[in-house]
């Protein structure tokens, strides 16, 4: 079976026809257990979200701040696998029929071997990676795999990515452009960062492919302002966090359809 | 420009280092990391720069530059006071900064073995140390591609060493460089032979170690034997040992301890 690059390009240009910006929720995979995380994850997909990240937990997440930090934590405790991610990715599909992506520092693929992780990804149904500690100029063996299998490979811009480097990011990239809203780590902002729409710009004017905004977007207000100059809107912390603070993994499931609902109807107020 | 310090309170490190920092406005917190990260997420005017030479370009280089007046000076000084180059430059190994500080001014002498002393903990064979050039493998960590200890599916593994400085699961990239050329030596040094040392050096010439550099010292043990009496080391004595005397008093009470009831002395 090939991957569902093409679902997730579809999922985006219907999003634009709707003039609203798509919605892509996250949630590591095996936290708190990798059937409560599928779980939460459908609910997500059945609550509005668009494309679901699927994040494998790894023991030095450079990227993420302490929430999406305790939930890795939290699933490799748990004795998580690659097959586990695999297989919530293959469960999130089947339910939902939505683009599942998986989002995954190198090393754990680059471990299992680029070819053999695409391929698996492929068969459960996944729609592509986003890696974001893979160097552009390293990418090209993996690019070639995630090719094969029509699987995306979304490359991280942010806002200090020079012209020059946005430029050789769009070209090799595919299905979208992960924009990061500020200089830092994931986690919960107050505020959207005036750097984010700047960049939007400066990324669109070296393509064609969507640009999603993430990092730091937590509530409606921020989503519908985002919405407002990005394809799609992307949130993370703030969901992980919602199970991290949850009383039982029922509740937190709760929550996190209920803020997801909100987010939802906030890309839409677009052009309101 | 204004500096903030972030000192996280290691266990086993005395905090005798309060008072010299204190000086510079630093405090020492559990939570140093935490902040740390806090204040580094606005990376437009914070940046996170690491003390050893791991990391993403251009760090290791940066770093490696800051370190190399050491092995400059000592190049020169051993010229001077032995009329030659040493056979080996001996320095310990975590990321290795001190290592390569030492390390990069010899590498064109090419007679002068460069001998990096990782920490070898219980035992290479144990599975608790961080020898990650002797017993690790290639991957990625911390935004560059070097040697990592790791498990089957690229997850970072917890390091052991009795030094605080020397248990990092990764080394810098430009030792595996060394390594993988064959230019570098590198030699697992366990607990129990970095602490022998440590105890030789103090009572021989009253100079307390690191134990860090003690691993070093270890190995210059080995490497001197090997040599014989003709041969001439060059040790990187990286830091001193006064904060480690919680660690190295403790460590000696329960060697003590296994002597007394029996056990083998390590």
């Amino acid at each position: 079976m090939s991957g569902n690059l093409q679902l997730l390009a579809g999922t985006l240009a219907r999003a634009k026809q709707e003039n609203r910006a798509a919605l892509i929720t996250y949630m590591t995979a095996g936290f708190p257990t990798v059937n409560e995380g599928i779980a939460a994850i459908q609910a997500m997909l059945n609550s509005g979200a668009d494309i679901v990240e699927v994040g494998l937990p790894h023991s030095d997440p450079v990227l993420d701040g302490p929430v999406i930090q305790a939930a890795h934590d939290i699933a490799l405790r748990g004795g998580v696998r690659i097959a586990d991610v695999i297989r919530t990715v293959r469960e999130a599909y089947r339910a939902t029929g939505k683009p599942v992506l998986v989002m995954s520092y190198w090393n754990p693929i680059d471990k299992y071997g680029a070819e053999r992780f695409s391929s698996e990804l492929a068969e459960a149904g996944g729609a592509g990676c986003i890696v974001p500690d893979l160097p552009v100029q390293e990418s090209a063996l993996w690019r070639e795999s995630a090719a094969r299998h029509s699987l995306a490979t979304i490359f991280v811009a942010a806002p200090s990515t020079t012209d020059e480097r946005l430029r050789e990011l769009t070209a090799a990239g595919s299905g979208f452009i992960y924009a990061s809203a500020l200089m830092g780590v994931t986690g919960v902002r107050e505020s959207v960062s005036t750097a984010a729409s700047s960049l939007v710009r400066r990324i669109r004017a070296t393509t064609e492919l969507p640009v999603c905004v993430g990092i730091g977007i937590a509530h409606a207000a921020q989503a519908a302002q985002v919405a407002g100059f990005a394809d799609g809107v992307i949130v993370a912390s703030a969901l992980v966090k919602a199970i991290l603070g949850a009383l039982d993994a029922a509740a937190g499931t709760a929550t996190v359809a209920e803020l997801t609902a909100e987010l939802s109807l906030a890309t839409r107020r677009h052009g309101d | 420009m204004s500096s903030k310090f972030f000192f996280p309170a290691l266990p086993g490190q005395s905090p005798n280092r309060n008072g010299y920092f204190g000086a510079f406005g630093g405090k020492f917190i559990p939570e140093a990391l935490v902040a740390a990260v806090d204040e580094v997420a606005n990376a437009e005017t914070t940046h996170y720069l690491f003390g050893t030479v791991a990391g993403p370009h251009p760090f290791p280089a940066m770093i490696r530059d800051f370190q190399r007046v050491i092995g400059v000076e000592a190049r020169r000084q051993i010229l001077e006071r032995t009329g030659r180059l040493p056979d080996a430059a001996i320095a310990c190994v975590g990321g290795g900064s001190n290592a390569i500080g030492l390390f990069h001014a010899f590498l064109p002498d090419t007679d002068v073995r460069l001998i990096g002393c990782e920490a070898a903990g219980h035992g290479v064979e144990t599975g608790k140390h961080a020898a990650t050039l002797s017993a690790g493998e290639p991957g990625i960590l911390h935004g560059s591609r070097s040697y990592v200890l790791q498990d089957d599916e690229g997850q970072i593994t917890e390091p052991w060493s009795i030094s605080a400085g020397l248990d990092y699961p990764g080394v810098g990239p430009e030792h595996a460089y060394l390594h993988d050329t064959g230019r570098g030596e590198y030699r697992p040094v366990t607990d129990a032979a970095a602490m022998r040392a440590f105890r030789l050096l103090a009572s021989a010439e009253g100079i307390i170690p690191a134990i860090e550099s003690a691993h070093a010292l270890a190995g210059a043990i080995e490497v001197g034997t090997e040599l014989g009496p003709d041969g001439l080391i060059l040790v990187n004595l990286s830091g001193r040992g006064d904060k480690d005397m919680d660690t190295a008093a403790r460590y000696f009470e329960q060697d003590a301890d296994a002597a007394r009831a029996g056990g083998v002395s390590k």
